[in-house]
Formats: C-alpha cells, structure tokens, sequence
C-alpha cells in the first residue's frame, strides 16, 4: 500500500532522510519510532506529499506522489503533531470542509460527518468553535477530520498527545479498530502504545532506518538468550544446582530470586522446575523477563 | 478551479468571522470614499471620477495590506498549510483560493463606486467611456495592489511585518512616477511613464482604449502570480 524507495531528503546542508526505503502492506499497523529530530515527521510529511524528495520515490496504493499527487493524496488521512484546525469554525463546518477538501460527495457528507463525529465521541461539540475546545478535543476533531473521507492510508504523528488517560485508550482502540481493514502508520513516544496497536516498528534514527521488524523479533535479536526469574518459598542457595540443569547458562541469585539466562522457553519449563521440585523446593512465581520496547528503542539508538 | 472556490469561500468568511481588522478596514474605507467623492463633487462640479480615483489610491494601498498581511501568517499559525498540502488539491489551486478570497474583498471595499457612478449619472451627464475606462483602471490597480500583498504575505511569518512590508512595497512602486521629473533624457522618461501605474490610469481615464495600459496591469498582476505560486511549489 506504502512503498518509499531510496527517498533522501535535505533542508539546505543538513540531510533530513537518507537513503529510505520501506513497505507496508494493506491494514497493516505500523509504528514510527526515533528520538527527537531522527527524521519521523520528516519522512511522514515527505509520505504524505507535503514535502517532495530530493532523490527516491514515493508510491501510495498504485499511485506515485511526484506523478500523481491529487490521486495518491486521495487515499490519505494525515493528522500531524500540531492538527490543522481554523479556530473561528465550528466543529461541522470544518469536519465539511475537509470532506469536501478530499473530494467527499454532497450526498455522503451527512452520513461520513455521523460517523466520524460519533467514532471520535464529539456528538456534544458538533456544533462549538473549535477555538473553545479543550486541547484533548482538538486532537479528537483532528483524527475526525483525518477519517472524514474514508482514506485507505492513516497517517498519525503522536495522535494521544494531550489526551487524558481515558481518552487515550478511546483513541488506541479507536486506531485498532480502524486499522482492521486500513494501513496505518502510528508515531508516539510512548512506546507502550506503539506495542499495544502496531504489528511492526520502524526505527529511525539520524535519517536512517536501523531497524525494521516485529517488537518480537527486535527483542530475539537482540536479546538471543531468555531470562527467566524464578522465586523458591525456601531461603536456600541452589545457583549451583541450577547450573548443573540442562540449558542453562547463566543463574545469579537477586534476594530471593534466581534470574536464569536460557538458550529457549522449553528448556526452562521442562527441566527446571522439574528439577527444582524434584529437588524438594516449592516454586513460588516464575517469570520470563523480556525487553521492553524502550530497551530496544535506546540499544539500537545507542548501537549497543 | 472548484477546489479554489472551496478555499476561497472559507478563507473569505474567515475574514469577517475571524477578526475585527476586515469590517473596521471596510467601514472605514467605505467612509473616506464616499467623503472624498463628496468633496470632488462639489467642489469641481463635474460629473466623472477623474479627481476622486488618484485620490482614493492612497487609502487603497494603506487598507488592502492591513487586511491581505493575514492571509498566510494565519495558516502558518494554525498549521492549516500542512492540511491544505496534503490534500488532494494542487498547490496553484492553494494560491487562487487566496487570490479569488482577498481580492473578493477588496473589490467589495471599493465597490461603493458603483453608488458614485449612479449618482454621477443623476446629478449630471458623465461622459461614458471615460467613466468606464476610468473604473476599468481603479478595479486593476486594486487587483494589483491585492496580488502583491499577497506574495508579502506568503514570505512573511507575521503579519504586522507583511501589512508594513507592503506598504513600502507599494509606496516604492507609487513613487516610481516621480521619478520621471528627476530625468531629462526621453528613453528614461518614456522607460518610467511606462512603469508608473499612475500614467496608465491617466490614460485611460481619457476614455479610449489604451491596450498597452491594459497590458501593464495585466503582465503586471500576472508577473506577481507567476512568482508567488512558483515560490509556493519550489517551498516543499
């Protein structure tokens, strides 16, 4: 649905994007990650045709950007950092505006503007100023506007920013839902969101893309062996017996637990705590310790 | 052209709903107009708008400004640019939605002539062409005035900054016909009545059809657009 091949991008001396390239497929849900100036809203705005590149291309669904760029803009709905609202209009007449802005017929606007509008939850602001609305409303007006024409490609940069806790798992839900039958590409700093609604991440980071894959995958490359803790009801010193058990290949005890570092899941549920037992311990908790997204964020950025 | 409309009509009720800058320019400008008119009237006795336009020139290039300075500094504020370039919709479209939008309003301000010419017509017998010509000049000349504040405005982030740029801009151009008393040589002073907007408003103010007139507003206004929306594509 999404193809950027080669793009490089530079303001003057300074070299924004280099070299990307990447593809997403149809309703896939994929995360934009990269610290501060990486080249995220640079690469969505260069996506999104508001900037052209200076080499590569860009291909929206069968349509390339620098060839047709009404066609391919036509499946977009983009909702940057700071959303684009005209603070004198009425929550419906921009909603309108937009539609008809993306080519929306007259006959389907009433019946795209109710969906958006109760999608977003915006039923008692439908008709208030924009510049009366709460920071959290804007935002909501903002993704209204960004499916107000039903675009195939969503393209969201930080789209919780300002909200609170509910309506941020209103509007992760919402981008799931949505992302069910569209491709979405999602930037957020909490990496916590970016787990919880995308299938695969795109790491960038100085212009560059340093990864690309699940948060799965990330993790097992980076983190090959799997860390387990396991807990004993008994204060015993069993760190030795452990490294005796097939699999193992590491064990350090932390107060009362054992963190255990194993080639693979089977080893650790089929010997260890068979053999703890065996032992005559009582197990208390075990638990698989895994990188967190924010771990394979700053190892890849650091170049660990 | 249909999505310029679009622009156009959003931008234009944008002016009156959002700010008080527009209907105080307008109250103002429709004021003086009809004050200056007034005065021409009585006191030269003579039913045409020759004394009336060279005069409104001067409010027309300190109003359009105040009003035009806002045009993109405002979408730059709200962002609104970003929406609207990545939208289906091409960046000239972008342009003369702006263009149709401001210039709308300019002609609503001068449009209390039309009253001027109707009372013309009922105090005494204003010779037509002239007339015509004459109203043919001063729409030009505010389209002109409109379309180079705009290109202000588009390099300019604030808009204090573009009204005032502007009016220099436009003082620098109404100044170039003072030029001519300055040079003795014909080439120089033929190369400065050709320049000046004030020339070619007095010619066809004279009631004939003076096609090279017509030309400097139109390559004028047209030079204008050509480099606005060219400074609008070569941006991204």
């Amino acid at each position: 649905m999404i193809e950027i091949k080669n793009v490089s991008k530079w303001y003057g001396n300074l070299q924004a994007l280099k070299d990307v390239s990447f593809s997403i497929g149809e309703n896939e849900i994929v995360g934009f990650l990269g610290p501060n100036g990486a080249g995220k809203t640079t690469a969505m705005r260069v996506i999104t045709g508001y900037f052209l590149p200076n080499t590569g291309s860009v291909r929206i669904g069968d349509y390339l950007m620098d060839e047709e760029p009404k066609k391919a803009k036509a499946l977009l709905g983009y909702l940057p950092e700071n959303p684009p609202l005209y603070p004198e209009m009425p929550v419906s007449d921009y909603l309108k505006f937009v539609a008809q802005l993306n080519g929306v017929s007259r006959k389907d606007i009433k019946d795209r503007l109710d969906f958006v509008i109760k999608k977003t939850n915006l039923e008692e602001k439908y008709n208030s100023k924009i510049k009366t609305l709460s920071k959290g409303l804007k935002q909501r007006v903002g993704i209204a506007a960004t499916l107000i024409h039903d675009p195939k490609v969503i393209i969201l940069d930080e789209p919780t920013i300002g909200l609170d806790p509910i309506q941020i798992i209103e509007i992760r839900n919402l981008i799931k839902e949505i992302g069910k039958e569209k491709t979405i590409i999602l930037s957020s700093h909490i990496l916590a969101e970016i787990e919880e609604v995308c299938s695969r991440v795109i790491i960038i980071n100085k212009g560059e893309i340093i990864a690309e894959d699940t948060a799965d995958n990330l993790r097992k490359k980076l983190q090959p062996d799997r860390l387990f803790s396991i807990k004993i009801s008994e204060n015993a010193e069993i760190s030795d017996f452990i490294l005796t058990i097939s699999g193992v290949k590491n064990c350090e005890k932390n107060d009362s637990e054992y963190l255990i570092r194993t080639e693979d899941v089977a080893s650790i549920q089929a010997n260890i705590t068979k053999a703890i037992v065996e032992k005559g311990y009582s197990i208390l908790e075990v638990r698989e310790l895994e990188l967190s997204l924010e771990e394979i964020f700053a190892k890849l950025v650091k170049g660990e | 052209m249909k999505m310029s409309w679009l622009l156009a009509k959003r931008d234009l009720n944008s002016i009156f709903m959002n700010s008080i800058i527009a209907p105080i320019i307008l109250f103002i400008f429709f004021e003086l107009s009809g004050f200056f008119f007034y005065i021409f009237l009585v006191s030269a006795q003579i039913a045409s708008l020759e004394g009336f336009i060279p005069n409104m020139i001067i409010i027309l290039a300190l109003s359009i400004p105040i009003v035009v300075a806002r045009a993109f500094p405002e979408e730059r504020k709200n962002n609104t640019l970003e929406l609207l370039y990545t939208s289906p919709v091409s960046d000239t479209e972008v342009y003369f939605g702006k263009f149709i939008a401001y210039n709308l309003f300019s002609l609503i301000m001068i449009s209390p002539v039309i009253i001027y010419t109707a009372v013309l017509f009922f105090v005494g017998k204003p010779e037509i062409l002239p007339l015509i010509f004459s109203l043919l000049g001063y729409i030009l000349l505010t389209v002109l005035f409109t379309t180079i504040s705009l290109l202000v405005s588009y390099v300019s982030n604030n808009q204090v900054v573009a009204a005032m740029v502007s009016w220099v801009v436009l003082l620098i151009i109404s100044l170039i016909d003072w030029l001519k008393n300055l040079v003795y040589k014909p080439f120089f002073k033929n190369l400065i009545s050709n320049l000046s907007y004030q020339e070619h408003l007095s010619n066809l103010s004279k009631g004939f059809l003076d096609l090279n007139a017509l030309l400097y507003f139109l390559v004028f206004i047209g030079l204008i657009i050509y480099v606005n929306v060219t400074l609008v594509e070569s941006k991204k």
